[in-house]
């Protein structure tokens, strides 16, 4: 799949059933019986979970000011992922918790 | 993507199960935006950061340079169609209105086209139409209120305080989009 640009923050499923993890191998998906064909099914990665957050005090030696960034706001909680930490392909789902929501920031 | 509990594999883009038993299943797509983190400390200067190493160091303010390799895309739901705009388009007009498939949309954008919004510009049942009037905020035809582009909330005027809906949207490379959304229309 060419998945390239992808901005957005998924809210898992109710009840926490589909914490979305990457976790389990993957074998590559050819064409098929119902019209999903990808153009490539990689394997899986570990899924990231509790990534480490820091605050904006501590930023300075993981960002800086002209480094682009996904932000989202959920109720007064603001959160920023930084793209050049998203880009290779294990790190391309980010599963997190701000603001009392359980999300997952993807690229 | 793949869920861990049933090994569905998902569509980053659609935010859509494509197969597996949640086939057909679709997340929410929180509205984000994409900016420098300098801007977003302005707007929010207590966030939170995710603090892992970097894997590349390529994804800083110059990538606008090449706008033509980018759209600013809106998810309107599921089956609508999903109206793009061009990045070269809104850095030439930072408040953009259009319509798509009977939605009303507004995006803004921020000098260079760094950072995107997607609204709904009807408001009441009135359709609204913005212009843009000084850094940082629009006027709308209907009561010349002032509007926070940003934020989307009317700062002052008849209809001061109220805020218009966010739609969910994304700054996406054009070929992704075109393969996602073959019959989304693309505004040049």
């Amino acid at each position: 799949m060419q998945l390239d640009g992808r901005l957005f923050l998924f809210p898992r499923m109710k009840s926490g059933l589909l914490p979305l993890l990457l976790l389990v191998a993957g074998i590559p998906v050819l064409a098929s019986a119902d019209g999903f064909n990808p153009h490539k099914v990689v394997k899986a990665f570990p899924a990231i979970t509790d990534p480490r957050i820091v605050t904006v005090d501590e930023a300075g030696r993981f960002v800086e000011g002209n480094e682009l960034v996904l932000g989202v706001v959920i109720g007064k909680q603001a959160r920023a992922y930084p793209l050049n930490m998203l880009t290779n392909p294990t790190r391309e789902i980010i599963n997190d918790r701000l603001g009392g929501s359980a999300i997952a920031a993807t690229w | 993507m793949r869920d861990v509990e049933t090994n569905s594999l998902w569509s980053h883009l659609l935010g859509k199960a494509m197969r597996g038993e949640f086939k057909g299943t679709e997340l929410k797509i929180l509205p984000g935006v994409m900016t420098t983190w300098s801007e977003w400390c302005l707007r929010h200067p207590r966030t939170t950061l995710l603090g892992m190493s970097r894997t590349t160091r390529s994804y800083r303010e110059a990538v606008w340079k090449k706008p033509r390799r980018f759209v600013y895309g809106v998810h309107l739901g599921a089956g609508r169609p999903s109206p793009a705009v061009s990045l070269k388009r809104l850095q030439q007009e930072s408040v953009f209105n259009f319509e798509s498939a009977g939605h009303v949309v507004l995006i803004t954008a921020g000098e260079k086209g760094v950072r995107a919004r997607a609204f709904n510009r009807k408001l009441k049942g009135e359709i609204l139409v913005f212009s843009a009037s000084g850094k940082g905020v629009m006027t709308d035809d209907r009561t010349s209120s002032r509007w926070d582009v940003v934020t989307g909330e009317c700062l002052g005027g008849k209809l001061k305080s109220t805020v218009l809906s966010v739609l969910p949207g994304t700054i996406s490379f054009r070929t992704a989009w075109e393969a996602f959304f073959p019959e989304g229309r693309i505004v040049e």
